[in-house]
Formats: C-alpha cells, structure tokens, sequence
C-alpha cells in the first residue's frame, strides 16, 4: 500500500468516526468539536485529489471560520447544567433506516456506474494558480455574487441579532 | 489503488451521516453541523470528480470554494436566528419552536 493510499484510508476512517460523534454525542459543544476534526480530515482528503487551494480555504474558512463561530453561538445558548439530556428525537429508527436505504441505493449506482476516467495533465502551474486564472476569467459572475451574498448574509445577521428595543 | 469510487463512497458516507443528524438532533445547532457535515460531503464528491474525469480541468475546485463560500453565509444567518430565537424561548430544542408567530 502506497503512502497515498494510507493517507486516504487515515482522512476516510478519521472522518467517518468523527462524523458518526458529531451526531450522536450528548453534549452539542463535543459535536462541534468532532465537527472540527471532521473537517480537517476533510481538508486532507482535498489535498490528495490535487486541490490543495480548497484545502486551504477549507481550513481557514470552515475549521477555522465557522467552528469558532458555532463555538460561541455554543456558549451564548447552552446553559451550562443540562447537557445530559438525550439529544436524539423520538424519530431516529425511521432515519436511521431512510439513511441506510439512501446509503445502500447510492453505492449501488456508483458501483454499477463507469465513469470516463480522464487522466488531467499535471501542469507546471499547480492548481492555484489554474484556480486563480479561472477565478478571475471564466468564473468572474459568480465570484462578484458570491460578495455580494457574503454582504447580504451580514446584513441580515446584524439586523437579526440585534437586541429589540422596547 | 485508490480509485475514483472511493472517494465517492466518503463523500456518500458523510452526507448520509449528516442526513441522520439533521433528521435526528434536537438541538437546532445539532441540525446546523449536520447540515455542515452534508456541504462536506457534497465538496469531497465535487473535488474527487474535478481530479478523475477532468471537466475543464478545475470547473470542480471552483464550485467547491463558492459551496464553501455560501455554507459559511448560511450557517451565519442560522446561527443569528437560533439566537433570536432562544432569546424568546430560552430554549434551542427545535420540538419546543412550534409556533409560527411568537
């Protein structure tokens, strides 16, 4: 086994375990922090399929952006006696059994399905700067609307999060 | 050899992971990092197939980052409404928020 191929298996087992915490611990601040090691092992994976830029932006972003801010929504919410109630609703045999059925019905298609496997020529450039190039020339549109729904997003949060003046 | 159907296998076991905890959790923010888990999902599969069937070289990569890009604007915005929303309830299980008009 190539060391490829132990990394793969390591980010693959490391993120399927955390994963399986995330929704099953008792205590929502251990499910973020499962979160966190899920989206690392994540990032791995990203850079063993040649996207070491969506690495980067899923640590910086993701693990380092959106845990921090889960963390302190967290801690605004949470009191801090209470934290063993059961936190799976009453439905859970139902889901379970739906999201099996989905897991076997989707392995089944990606099984059965070949794929035209195409063999991208590794460039001298690396893939951020192909990235970069994209970004600014071809993918230009939903760039500039990604800003301006990152600006609506905190638009909206300021004025949902304000405290109402009575 | 890892081939391009495992990755997609990860990327089916994550999603379907996070599938149970939104459908499962209590907690509103429980439902949140399942919804996380399920954008992950989602990104393993685009970038693996970005890397074995090509497209147009990087279509997949790019998609990936705006899929990021617009978790992190989501999961934002959900995280200020389940803060309002405990304000006046005081409480973040979602079996208690059922009703329309507080």
């Amino acid at each position: 086994m190539s060391g490829s191929d132990f990394a793969f298996y390591l980010f693959a087992v490391v993120a399927v375990c955390s994963a399986l915490g995330v929704v099953t611990l008792r205590n929502v601040m251990h499910s973020a922090l499962c979160l966190a090691v899920t989206l690392m092992s994540v990032a791995g994976v990203f850079v063993l399929v040649n996207a070491s830029f969506v690495a980067a932006v899923q640590v910086i972003l993701y693990a380092g952006g959106i845990m921090v801010l889960i963390v302190f929504a967290i801690m605004l919410i949470q009191r801090l006696a209470g934290n063993h109630q059961a936190q799976t609703n009453d439905q859970w045999v139902v889901a379970l059994g739906t999201c099996v059925a989905i897991g076997i019905v989707m392995k089944g298609v990606i099984g059965g399905t070949t794929f035209h496997l195409v063999e991208v020529p590794s460039s001298s450039q690396g893939a951020t700067a192909h990235l970069g190039e994209l970004l600014l020339t071809k993918y230009m549109m939903p760039f500039e609307i990604a800003s301006v729904v990152l600006l609506a997003a905190m638009i909206g949060v300021v004025v949902l999060a304000k405290k109402e003046k009575e | 050899m890892i081939g391009l159907h495992h990755y997609l296998f990860l990327g089916l076991a994550l999603f379907v992971i996070g599938m149970f905890g939104v459908m499962t959790r209590r907690n509103a923010i429980g439902i949140l990092l399942g919804v996380e888990l399920m954008f992950n999902g989602a990104n393993v599969n685009l970038a693996a197939f970005s890397h074995f069937v090509g497209g147009e070289g990087f279509g997949g990569q790019v998609f990936a980052i705006f899929v990021i890009t617009v978790a992190a604007a989501e999961a934002v915005v959900g995280l200020a409404l389940i803060l309002s929303i405990y304000r006046h309830l005081k409480s973040a299980y979602v079996e208690q928020m059922n009703v329309l008009r507080g």
